[in-house]
């Protein structure tokens, strides 16, 4: 008994009323989504999410309660489990908005890929304490990324985008503080950068900057793209062949970002292949959405709308015109922060980014003072997860990021997302709380 | 501090400032009035719309696309593929395209302002067939989807979209965008709606290119104007061109014939001198002028004039001369003015001075003063010679015989459209001054009816169930090269004027330098008009001896939709999507209340009722 007094006593209560007061006001704007303009309730997405909200907020203390040291002895099964969980889904899932990553049961359903986040952090976390002394760095890096990319690859091919893109920043986050290489983790960033950039770059290029520069064509057109491509293959080739003769570390460099370029121009190639054009014009579109006001750019502009209506103080709880008259694509999900601001005004905003920003600090300050790096590693890889979630999600309510259908966690509709979140922060409290154990 | 510390330190302060960034443009966004873009930078300048008065489309501003080529992309060993696939969907010649692929430089234009649909088959074609070394550009471009349709009237733009011509230079103000006013990042022009009709339009050119081709002349013009308004419905002038590609014609082409080409007008002028004969008082509708086949007067000076007419017509009134289009009879007649009040009387039809029908251009004619005229100018001018005018002159002095004698401006706009859909600017009849009495008017127009009896010049004008007033012409023309009159070029022309007794519609045509069997104007451009007259008065209804149908034009207008607006009045919005309502929304004067999806079935308050700040509009939608 007493144990559980000081349990609960050393649990970051500041965190915990956070989450419980951002699912409060996700309860509250999805009740405000579902009413229309003359006050009829059309949906009852709240009543479902004050469950999905009791529960999580149940999950998520209930978790805290598993004991950090022991987590590890499950993190294996429980990722292969979840990862066997999201082939089936795959094979035999529902196909909800285009993407086959729905389970269901019935009129129950789960996103299988949602939970996969946390089981991938746990077991990342757990290798990269494993492989902490492993003297082939480049070795640790490689497996260290296999276990992101399966997952993530699974999921990109459901397709859903989104919740793939979230693996990439927790893989980041998770390895800087492992101290996989820097170089390596520079060699993916800049690599999935050439990727991003090239893949809408042709679109971009006539759609919104309308004046094609000759300099960038080279980058995607056949056949100047295959001249780039085998001049990098063969830089490539004569800078390893270049080390190996002579030792120097210029050559090092060199074939490092020829391959950054091979990587990044094949994969983008393949990139343009696989998306379709009204898909990169979802991605691309933020940057101008005025290019198509009605199609891609309508869901930014009205909820730039939305957020400059609001004004400082906002129009006020359900009479959000841009909401209620249903202007607002997805607001109960991905542009509920929209809701929010346009009825809350910057204030709403405001509390709501602070909430996030205080969940994330504890998370890093937590961070710290725990010793096991398997504990620091899940803590590192949920603040990424919280961190990113917020940033994209709230970037594309205000058109400064790509449409990604990233929802805003605690927030948006949605009881996987709910849940799988609030278990890894459970996870987590679990860790800060006990970080003073011996 | 050890090293891993600071890296991290590094990367937690970066992640702020990005977080605090990210807050700044939230801030910015939130609290900013009006979130707005800013004007002027890289704002689109959309040109507005020209349309016929029914809102048919005359010219629009679309994209089109500039074709190039890179030579050292291209395969030598497909020329003939490439230059199929040209040819294929840009038009042009195959043969042509192989030579321009084969060599020359390296970069070069394979078509140019190629329209959406056939560059994107061509690109659909190349990629299908795996071609590259294509390279597709958009330009903003002006685009005339009637084609050589009342080209002239029109008119064309030249690059960077100014007009250089017609409607297309006189509304340059109206049409072009103005970018400090721009919407997003679209800046939009008005919509100008001519007069013309295009349907009407269509008929008449196809008709006046007929009587081109028959009679082998060098050109035909035709107007035909709404007689109580002055507007003008047709406005034919051929040979014309296609504005879409004004480059590919001369200025033989470009010439506006209605109101810049000035001519002598012969007989039909006799309308006008005879009215002005009238109103001034020196002839009344029974004078009598003996006509034994010329006119013959020696003036102080000793010398004598001779004037020869076609016959000898004897006893001669004003309808007889009208009717036999006697020249002697019209050269007595003058003698009973004095010239400088003859010369006014005829400056008051509009003759000698520019007509004003909203025009990029007109041309005022050349009609002398009488202290330059010599004893024959007086006489001769009766007879339309030795005046210079144009159709439009021609055709707008008819307006004075069916308002009771009041000249009417000729108009050729309709109405400059902003795009709201708010009329900025309508025209409405002008009436430029009182020429005659209604008397006068009323009997020049029942004298012209005997015209067209069997002995009249105008008979092949005749249709038997409507009444018309005619006055038929054939106008000698001055070689240039001999100054003289010349004995094979004439001008063959026709006015008239339905139904007569109360004229709506003014049809005017004039053959150009015919070269077929015959030159007379009772011959070739009476029937020209008659033909023209029937299609005017089945287009538009008039009622007749014969046809009861009540016609109707067959075509409804949908007006294109922009963003929904509310000014004083309400407009009409049913029919508008929901989407189109958003700026709504945005009003804090007014409250307007949506109900439904889809599209507006119901309005409260009506078309047309005031709206004042307080009020609640109620839209339903379905």
């Amino acid at each position: 008994m007493s144990s559980i007094k000081v349990f609960a006593r050393s649990l970051d209560w500041i965190v915990v009323a956070s989450v419980a007061v951002l699912m409060a006001i996700g309860v509250m704007f999805i009740y405000s989504s579902g009413m229309t303009s003359d006050g009829q309730l059309v949906s009852t997405e709240y009543a479902k999410q004050i469950v999905w909200a009791l529960s999580g907020l149940g999950l998520m203390l209930a978790a805290a309660l598993i004991d950090p040291k022991r987590l590890p002895e499950y993190v294996s099964i429980l990722y292969v489990g979840i990862l066997v969980v999201l082939v089936y889904t795959r094979i035999f899932g529902r196909v909800v908005n285009g993407a086959r990553s729905w389970l269901g049961f019935g009129d129950l359903g789960i996103q299988p890929s949602e939970f996969m986040k946390i089981a991938t952090i746990l077991f990342l976390s757990r290798y990269l304490e494993e492989s902490a002394h492993e003297r082939h760095s480049f070795r640790r890096f490689a497996i260290s990324l296999g276990i992101v990319a399966i997952p993530m690859l699974l999921i990109l091919s459901q397709p859903d985008f989104g919740t793939a893109l979230v693996f990439l920043p927790v893989y980041l986050g998770m390895a800087f503080m492992a101290d996989v290489s820097p170089r390596y983790l520079w060699f993916l960033i800049l690599t999935a950068s050439i990727v991003g950039v090239l893949t809408v770059m042709p679109l971009w290029q006539t759609l919104i900057a309308a004046d094609t520069s000759v300099a960038l064509r080279m980058f995607y057109e056949a056949p100047y793209v295959y001249y780039v491509l085998v001049a990098a293959v063969l830089g490539f080739g004569l800078s390893v062949l270049g080390y190996r003769l002579f030792k120097k570390r210029y050559y090092y460099w060199m074939a490092y970002v020829a391959l950054v370029v091979i990587i990044g121009l094949g994969a983008s190639m393949l990139g343009r292949k696989v998306l379709k054009e009204y898909q990169v014009m979802r991605l691309v579109v933020f940057l101008d959405p005025s290019v198509d006001p009605l199609g891609s750019g309508w869901n930014i502009l009205q909820s730039i709308t939305a957020i400059g209506s609001g004004g400082f103080s906002g129009k006020g709880f359900l009479q959000g015109t841009q909401s209620h008259y249903r202007y607002l694509p997805q607001q109960s999900t991905d542009f509920i922060f929209s809701i929010i601001s346009e009825e809350l005004g910057f204030i709403g905003g405001i509390v709501v980014f602070s909430l996030f920003m205080l969940v994330s600090v504890r998370l890093i300050l937590a961070s710290r003072t725990v010793n096991s790096p398997f504990q620091r590693g899940v803590l590192a890889g949920m603040f990424s997860m919280v961190l990113f979630h917020f940033m994209v999600n709230a970037g594309m309510a205000m058109g400064i990021m790509p449409i990604t259908g990233i929802p805003l966690l605690f927030l948006s509709y949605g009881g996987s997302s709910l849940w799988a979140a609030c278990i890894g922060l459970g996870l987590s409290l679990g860790i800060s709380a006990r970080r003073y154990e011996s | 501090m050890d090293k891993r510390f600071i890296r991290q330190y590094i990367v937690l302060a970066v992640l702020g400032v990005l977080g605090l960034s990210a807050l700044w443009r939230y801030a910015a966004f939130a609290l900013a009035p009006e979130a707005e873009p800013a004007s002027g930078e890289g704002v689109i300048e959309v040109r507005g719309s020209i349309y016929d008065r029914d809102g048919r489309l005359l010219a629009v501003d679309t994209d089109l696309y500039d074709i190039s080529a890179w030579r050292p992309s291209l395969d030598p060993a497909l020329v003939d593929r490439y230059a199929g696939l040209c040819q294929t969907h840009l038009g042009g010649n195959m043969s042509d395209y192989r030579t321009r692929l084969a060599s020359g430089p390296d970069f070069f234009y394979l078509a140019r302002r190629v329209d959406g649909v056939n560059a994107r088959s061509f690109q659909d074609a190349l990629s299908e067939a795996g071609l590259s070394g294509f390279r597709l550009d958009r330009v903003s471009g002006r685009v005339y989807p009637e084609k050589d349709l009342a080209a002239h009237l029109v008119g064309f733009v030249g690059t960077e979209n100014k007009g250089l011509a017609g409607a297309e230079a006189a509304f340059e103000d109206e049409l072009a965008a103005d970018p400090s006013k721009a919407r997003g990042s679209y800046s939009y022009g008005q919509s100008v709606y001519l007069t013309v009709d295009a349907d009407l339009q269509y008929r008449l050119e196809k008709l006046c290119a007929e009587a081109m081709d028959e009679h082998d002349a060098e050109a035909v013009v035709m107007v035909a104007m709404e007689a109580r308004t002055g507007a003008v419905s047709a406005y034919v002038s051929l040979p014309d061109f296609d504005p879409n590609r004004f480059l590919d014609s001369d200025e033989h082409e470009w010439l506006d014939r209605v109101a810049i080409y000035a001519y002598e007008p012969g007989s039909v002028f006799k309308v006008y001198s005879m009215a002005s004969l009238l109103a001034l008082g020196g002839i009344d509708e029974h004078s009598g002028f003996v006509c034994d086949g010329s006119y013959e007067r020696t003036v102080t000076s000793g010398e004598t004039v001779t004037i020869t007419c076609l016959g000898s017509h004897g006893l001669v009134d004003l309808t007889k001369i009208l009717e036999y289009s006697c020249n002697a009879g019209a050269a007595y007649a003058s003698d009973t003015v004095a010239g400088l009040d003859f010369y006014a009387k005829i400056r008051e039809f509009g003759f000698g001075e520019r007509p004003g029908a909203d025009l990029a251009g007109e041309s005022p004619g050349v009609f002398r003063k009488p202290d330059q005229w010599s004893a024959r100018t007086k006489p001769t001018v009766a007879m339309g010679q030795e005046i210079l005018v144009t159709a439009l002159q021609m055709t707008a002095a008819a307006t004075t015989l069916a308002n009771g004698g009041v000249l009417l401006r000729p108009r050729t706009l309709g109405r400059v459209v902003d795009r709201d859909g708010q009329v900025s600017l309508a025209t409405e009849p002008i009436a430029v001054r009182r020429v005659m009495d209604e008397r006068s008017a009323a009997t020049i127009l029942t004298a012209m009816e005997a015209v067209v009896l069997d002995t009249g010049t105008g008979k092949r004008a005749r249709i038997e169930d409507l009444r018309m007033s005619v006055k038929t012409g054939t106008a000698q023309m001055i070689d240039p090269r001999t100054r003289r009159y010349s004995d094979t070029d004439f001008i063959a022309s026709t006015l008239a004027l339905f139904p007569s007794e109360a004229p709506e519609y003014i049809v005017y045509a004039a053959i150009i330098k015919p070269r077929g069997a015959s030159t007379y104007g009772g011959r070739i451009a009476a029937p020209l008009v008659k033909d023209a007259a029937n299609i005017v008065a089945d287009l538009y209804g008039l009622a007749r001896g014969e046809s009861a149908s009540v016609a109707h034009g067959g075509r409804i207008m949908l007006p294109g939709l922009g963003p929904a607006a509310i000014g004083q009045v309400m407009p009409d919005l049913r029919g508008v999507p929901k989407r189109l309502l958003t700026p709504l929304l945005a009003r804090t004067d007014i409250t307007v209340e949506i109900e439904g999806e889809g599209w507006v079935v119901e309005q409260e308050p009506e078309p047309g009722a005031s709206v004042n700040p307080g009020d609640t509009i109620r839209l339903r939608l379905e």
